[in-house]
């Protein structure tokens, strides 16, 4: 007993430590004759803006010149619109949000990315009382522990004797959550509802009623059981963990966005076409100020605890350093006293995670199609034209080439000359229904699906 | 002189000084005396006990992100709040100063570049140089600066620890958790025993000793300061270096040899110079005093809008009442709405107006300024206005038809008549309008991302943790005050205006 408390009073001292300071590095950049020095960015207090966070921190923007300037925006509309009215320079984003400006599902405008911020991120978090009935029908191991991935098909038989709607949350219509928790649920063969013209809130034939909410007060929405579970990023799955109802945590993340489709992109840094075209040289400053940072950030766990303790200062993400900690240093807790190791959970370099894959953004272009927030089928070739359009790998490599040459990164840690953009076919471990996921021809893969908008 | 003193008080509402004036001019001691502890002694305990109830359900009241923090929590809070802005301060004088370095040290350049003389040339080097002494002079001052700091936090740092660990003990020795019958700890459902109210509160109060945090902010900000005038050394440094060894290769005799180096190290040479010549903007997320700056600015701007147009509008719905039968519809519609709907809609109305062909691209200070002072305007007018229209409608009959037989044009009909006759009643408006603008104004804040208060309160929403509970509890505080203060000074110029007191509310 005596050192359970000891150690309560540990990792409170961890986390009032004071963070280490910020450093000016290097010798080897080379600084661009940027067209603008002053620079403003924008970001939404989640932890996977950290690269952007890190970049001007640890003096990777100052390294290139730039004298950048961050602030937290309230959400996502408001970034957005910001970025596209020209009040931001760029912004951390939704991997879904340049594509659907672009496509016009949501706010119309060019957006362009060339960066892509982190992997993975985000769970799926039940209610207590809905997750007791679907431990039921959750396979076990000899422990009596469910075996993880759990599927969708455990909630099917609760969902069949549910009375009245079930509603769940997710963060906004295009962003990955919306997606990835309409995929869990569809490859079960469960609802989730479908985008028509006429209905503008994805509800049409739902099983699920699927709505938008702002991710800080999901824990309090399913405290009030307005949503009976939500898909969203850290911290508001652990959240959940750690906050009580009725004697029994308040929820329980059932499954990451990690075993819904291994190393999905998450976030991304978005920039206007017009400003990306105005300030060409900017743009290759700050992608490699990004991409330094991202590796910084994954070169060991020190880092990441360093990360954590600059992301916890109140201008950025401010939430306490320990419930940071726990989704930024490789362990995930699905109930109390279930902690399990998940080194991949928050990736922001490994596997070419900052290169922005063309197959990535057609996999959202894919899902767009496939629950109705683009009307009418396009063909194969309009899908990677669109890619094309919004995904600005050679910008990317632009920039990874001059780090390369500086020497600050190894040409083995970027994609080397011959790639395509599109990610090889996808194996049947990647997402978690088993499907081949083939960028080069979106239209196979949405006809593969059986729940699908017509 | 006494009378004067004490008419001002009166005026300004602050009565309590009333007996104070009286006591020092030698009036009846007694009297004064039972006065002041009425006026002082009733206020303050009712304070008190305010504190203690507070300070007794802080200690009760478990939040999700943690125990309420009690009155001595928000206190060190409101502190730390102070230090940050002083730190601030300090720190955007020392980027000024660095910024002038840079723009002398970038002139030399300039001047090294246009010059073909090598004489003017090394003369110019040796001035480049000189200035670099200079940084590290002045580097030399701002390291004892952290140092003295450092040594606050080590030892703030350590008394913490050591009172930490005193409570500790104290905990186990006094091993108050609570135990069943079979004297088992009662364990909660994350394993871990459950403690008793009393230990609860004890562990509460341990959250008052956090100040340190905030003096590491300090030092973290003298050290950014720090790490600016270390990277413009840097700058010059590499600057020199590739400079020494241009001049070098130039008087090399293998010219063709070291070609490549050459081109090379020109080129750096050229990056690093472009790099001396760019400016910077001080750019930093604030301190709480440029929040409350702000947000006082914004709303004195929607308080002026408001009164430019409701007043005219008002006299004009007085004087005719045919236009207030028009008016008034749309007046009682639009009266009732929620600061919240406005809001959303003036943000896209001014960014239509203002954000397009003819942008004002990249100010988002202004436009938000403007999003959130416009709004005020919007919700804040009707009081006036309303007040207005009645002053000017009940203008005495008497008066009006002075002015018709003295001929009086419409202007000083207007000027002479209406207005003097109606300012009590606009006044009132306008104290109302004040009261209800600097309400609406922190909603708008939070809805529009203008930084002031409100934006500082959402922010903290956001962070969620005990620290921004107790910063929202600072920035309650404050904005009360304020809306004091402001309160204050309307309702003395509406006694100045008034001639009776009835109008006055």
């Amino acid at each position: 007993m005596k050192h359970k408390i000891r150690k309560a009073f540990l990792s409170f001292f961890l986390f009032c430590t004071i963070p280490t300071m910020a450093e000016s590095v290097d010798e080897n950049t080379i600084p661009l004759d940027v067209e603008k020095t002053n620079l403003h960015f924008g970001f939404i207090k989640l932890t996977d803006c950290a690269s952007l966070v890190i970049a001007k921190e640890k003096g990777f923007f100052e390294a290139e010149g730039l004298n950048v300037k961050l602030t937290a925006q309230k959400n996502w509309v408001i970034l957005l619109d910001n970025v596209i009215k020209g009040a931001l320079d760029g912004a951390h984003m939704l991997a879904g949000q340049p594509i659907g400006a672009t496509v016009g599902v949501s706010q119309k405008a060019n957006v362009i990315t060339a960066f892509s911020m982190d992997l993975n991120g985000n769970g799926i978090t039940m209610a207590t009382d809905v997750w007791e009935q679907m431990k039921e029908h959750v396979p076990k191991d000899a422990d009596g522990k469910p075996i993880h991935p759990i599927k969708a098909d455990a909630l099917k038989p609760v969902l069949e004797e549910w009375d009245g709607p079930f509603n769940m949350g997710m963060v906004f219509p295009v962003s990955t959550h919306n997606y990835e928790l309409r995929y869990w649920l569809a490859a079960a063969g469960i609802h989730p509802g479908f985008y028509t013209e006429s209905d503008s809130k994805g509800h049409t034939d739902a099983e699920v009623i699927i709505s938008p909410n702002a991710p800080p007060l999901m824990p309090s929405y399913l405290n009030s059981r307005a949503i009976l579970g939500y898909c969203v990023g850290e911290p508001w799955n652990q959240k959940a963990v750690f906050a009580e109802k009725d004697g029994k945590q308040l929820g329980v993340p059932v499954v990451t966005n990690y075993e819904i489709w291994k190393n999905n992109p998450e976030k991304v840094f978005g920039v206007t076409e017009e400003w990306a075209k105005k300030h060409p040289k900017t743009h290759t400053a700050v992608l490699k100020a990004l991409i330094r940072a991202g590796k910084w950030l994954d070169a060991s766990m020190e880092n990441r605890e360093e990360a954590v303790q600059i992301l916890s200062r109140s201008h950025y993400v401010g939430a306490e350093a320990k419930i940071l900690r726990n989704s930024m240093t490789g362990s995930f807790v699905y109930e109390r006293g279930d902690r399990r190791e998940m080194p991949d959970f928050n990736v922001f370099f490994r596997y070419n995670a900052t290169y922005p894959f063309y197959s990535d953004c057609v996999w959202f272009l894919t899902q767009m199609r496939r629950w109705g927030q683009l009307k009418e089928d396009q063909s194969d070739e309009w899908y990677k034209k669109t890619a094309e359009k919004i995904y600005k790998p050679d910008l990317y490599m632009e920039a990874a080439k001059l780090l390369v040459e500086e020497g600050n990164i190894e040409e083995s840690e970027i994609p080397g000359d011959d790639e395509t953009g599109f990610k090889p076919v996808t194996a049947e471990d990647i997402f978690i229904d088993g499907k081949a996921y083939d960028g080069t021809k979106p239209n196979d893969y949405i006809d593969s699906f059986e729940i699908k908008a017509p | 002189m006494k009378q004067k003193l004490i008419n001002f008080f009166e005026l300004t509402g602050l009565t309590w000084f009333i007996p104070i004036v009286r006591l020092c001019t030698g009036d009846d001691p007694k009297e004064q005396i039972g006065d002041l502890s009425r006026q002082i002694a009733l206020p303050l305990a009712a304070m008190v006990s305010f504190f203690m109830i507070w300070s007794y359900c802080s200690t009760k009241i478990k939040t999700s992100v943690g125990q309420l923090p009690g009155p001595s929590y928000v206190l060190s809070q409101a502190k730390a709040m102070w230090a940050t802005h002083k730190s601030e301060k300090f720190n955007k004088e020392e980027f000024k100063t660095n910024e002038e370095l840079r723009i002398s040290v970038a002139e030399l350049i300039e001047q090294r570049q246009k010059t073909t003389s090598l004489e003017t040339k090394k003369s110019l080097t040796s001035k480049i140089n000189s200035i670099k002494a200079v940084i590290l002079k002045h580097l030399s001052q701002l390291e004892n600066e952290i140092k003295v700091n450092q040594a606050i936090v080590d030892k703030a740092e350590a008394d913490k620890k050591a009172q930490v660990t005193a409570m500790t003990t104290q905990l186990n020795s006094l091993k108050k958790f609570v135990f069943d019958e079979n004297n088992k700890a009662v364990l909660g459902p994350d394993g871990k025993p459950k403690l008793s109210d009393e230990s609860l509160s004890k562990l509460a109060n341990i959250n008052n000793r956090r100040v340190a945090v905030f003096e590491g902010n300090l030092v973290r900000i003298y050290k950014s300061s720090e790490n600016t005038a270390k990277s413009l050394i840097k700058k010059i440094e590499k600057i020199d270096t590739y400079y020494q060894q241009d001049i070098a290769y130039q008087a090399a005799l293998n010219k063709d040899e070291l070609e490549k180096k050459i081109i090379s190290n020109k080129k750096k040479l050229d990056a690093f110079e472009k790099q001396i010549f760019k400016g910077k903007e001080y750019n930093s997320n604030g301190s709480i005093v440029d929040y409350i700056k702000l947000s006082i600015t914004t709303v004195i701007f929607g308080f002026c809008l408001a009164a430019g147009i409701a007043i005219p509008m008002g006299i004009l719905c007085g004087l005719s009442p045919s236009i207030m039968t028009a008016l008034n519809p749309l007046i009682q519609t639009f009266r009732p709405v929620s600061p919240l709907a406005w809001v959303l809609i003036t943000i896209q109305i001014i960014d239509g107006i203002f954000v397009g062909d003819n942008a004002l691209t990249g100010e988002i200070l202004k436009n938000t300024f403007l999003h959130a002072g416009i709004t005020v305007a919007l919700c804040s007018m009707w009081a006036t206005l309303s007040n207005t229209a009645l002053g000017v409608s009940s203008v005495d009959p008497d008066h009006m038809n002075v002015a018709k037989v003295l001929k009086l044009n419409w202007f000083d009909r207007i000027f002479k008549i209406v207005i003097p006759s109606a300012i009590p009643y606009i006044f009132t408006g306008l104290r109302i309008t004040l009261g209800v603008g600097w309400m609406v104004l922190i909603v708008a804040e939070m809805m529009a991302t203008s930084r002031g208060l409100g934006w500082f309160i959402d922010q903290e929403y956001q962070n969620n943790k005990v620290e921004s509970l107790a910063n929202i509890i600072v920035c309650i505080f404050i904005i009360g005050l304020i809306g004091a203060v402001l309160d204050r000074i309307m309702s003395v110029f509406q006694k100045l205006v008034s001639f009776n007191d009835d109008v006055a509310a």
